[in-house]
Formats: structure tokens, sequence, C-alpha cells
């Protein structure tokens, strides 16, 4: 076994493992730690496939950001019943069924090939800027608009 | 190195996400487990870009997934937030009408 194949496995466990205790958590602030442990070891699986600059920018926006806000939000929510789900056996065989359906298309499609951590080294800076730039644009205006909403939240708290 | 590590790893999230979706009643549980879900399809995403010889498109598109991920959270904090003013609670079974 290849080191780079023990790093991979150790990875996918890691993040298997932090989404049952996402799942799984009492406390929903605990959920949320555990979401920035997937994303960690996500990271992690993108340096392996190669993608370095991509897991830089999965730290510092999807766990930096998303998941530091999210928990932000759930520690200054007000205190409600947030009940975990119980595991039966409808639901284990769903998610069971959910698992094996998108493996099996997953590794009918692509299973059998050979995956190298070589680095990609495409400069997302000039594709972004002469052929993806309707795509950007987009996603500012998505940012820009969220920035907005959060601002009409607090005038209208204050209103109130 | 396989891709099924990759493969196995993203589809055990999207199966965990899925299950979290489905037995939750709390908004900001749902809202938790939909974003294992995405972690899960991104996984993928960049595997068979890896894998189908397009690396620099898949994570082009992963780029801005990540921008839209990020946007995404905020609306549905900000529907969770406005929810509780109007019902007095997140539980998705109590809100049955868009009255408010």
């Amino acid at each position: 076994m290849f080191p780079s194949e023990g790093l991979a496995i150790l990875a996918g466990a890691t993040a298997l493992a932090a989404a049952v205790a996402v799942v799984r958590a009492r406390q929903l602030v605990y959920a949320t730690l555990g979401l920035g442990v997937i994303g960690i070891a996500n990271s992690a699986l993108f340096m392996l496939l190669g993608y370095q600059f991509l897991a830089l920018f999965n730290i510092a926006v999807y766990v930096g950001a998303v998941v530091t806000f999210l928990l932000f939000t759930v520690i200054l929510f007000p205190k409600v019943p947030a009940p975990r789900p119980e595991v039966t056996m409808l639901s284990a065989g769903a998610a069971a069924a959910v698992f094996t359906l998108i493996f099996a298309t997953l590794y009918a499609i692509y299973g059998s090939a050979e995956v190298t951590p070589s680095p990609v080294f495409e400069k997302y800076a000039s594709m972004i800027a002469s052929d993806y730039w309707v795509p950007f644009i987009i996603v500012t205006v998505a940012l820009v608009a969220t920035i907005i909403e959060a601002f009409a939240l607090i005038v209208k708290y204050e209103e109130v | 190195m396989e891709a099924v590590v990759f493969l196995a790893t993203a589809a055990g999230l999207i199966a965990v996400g899925a299950f979290g979706i489905a037995g939750s009643r709390n908004l900001v549980r749902i809202l938790i487990s939909l974003e294992v879900m995405f972690n899960g399809a991104l996984l993928a995403l960049l595997t068979a870009a890896r894998v189908a010889g397009t690396p620099g498109y898949g994570g082009l598109l992963a780029l801005f997934s990540i921008g839209m991920a990020a946007a995404e959270v905020g609306v549905a904090v900000a529907i969770a937030i406005l929810a509780f003013r109007v019902f007095g609670d997140v539980d998705v079974e109590k809100m049955s009408s868009l009255k408010g």
C-alpha cells in the first residue's frame, strides 16, 4: 500500500466518522464542529487528488467562513429543542440504499481508474477572466445579496 | 491509488447527510446535514474530474460551488431566524403555512 493510499483511507475514515458524529450529536455546537472536521478531512482528500489550491481554498472559505458563521449562529440562536435523528431500521436501510446506489453508480463509471496525486497547474484566474466571468459575476452577486440580507435582518430586528 | 477510496467516502458522506436530513425536525440541524451532503458531492465531483482527465474544469466548478454554498448558508440561516421570529420555533413540523 502506498503512503498516499493510506493517507486517503485515513482522511476518508475521518470524514465519515465526523459525518456520523455530526448527525448523532446531541448539541448543535458539536455538530457544527464536526462539520469543520469534515471540511478539513475533505481538504486532505483534495490534496491527495492533486488540487492543492482548492484544498487551501476549502479550508479558508468553507471551514474558515461558512462553518464559523454556522457556529456563531448556533451559539447565538435561542435554545430550542434539537433532537437528534433516531436510528431505526427504516432510516438505516434508506441510508444504506442511498450509499449503495450512489457508490455503485460512481464505481461503474470511475471506479476502476487510477488516481495519481499529481498537482493541477491550471490557471484558475485566467480561466475565470477569459471564459467563466459570467458564473463569477453570479457568485459575486449572490454573496453580495447575502450581505445585504444580513443588514436587512439587523435593521428589521432594531425596528421590532 | 485507486479512485474507489474517494468515491466510497463521497457516497458515505451523501448517505449520512441524507439520513440526517430525513430524520431531523430542527431546521438548523437539517441545514448542517445538507452541508455534509454538499461535501460528499464536492468530493465526487473532483474525483470524477480527475479520472475523466479534466481536472482544471472540475476545480473551477468546485470553486464556484464553494462560493455558492457560502451564499446558500447565509440565506438558510436568515430563513431560520425569520422562521423563529414568526413561529417561535424552528421545528419544521410546525411550519405548515406561509402566513406572517
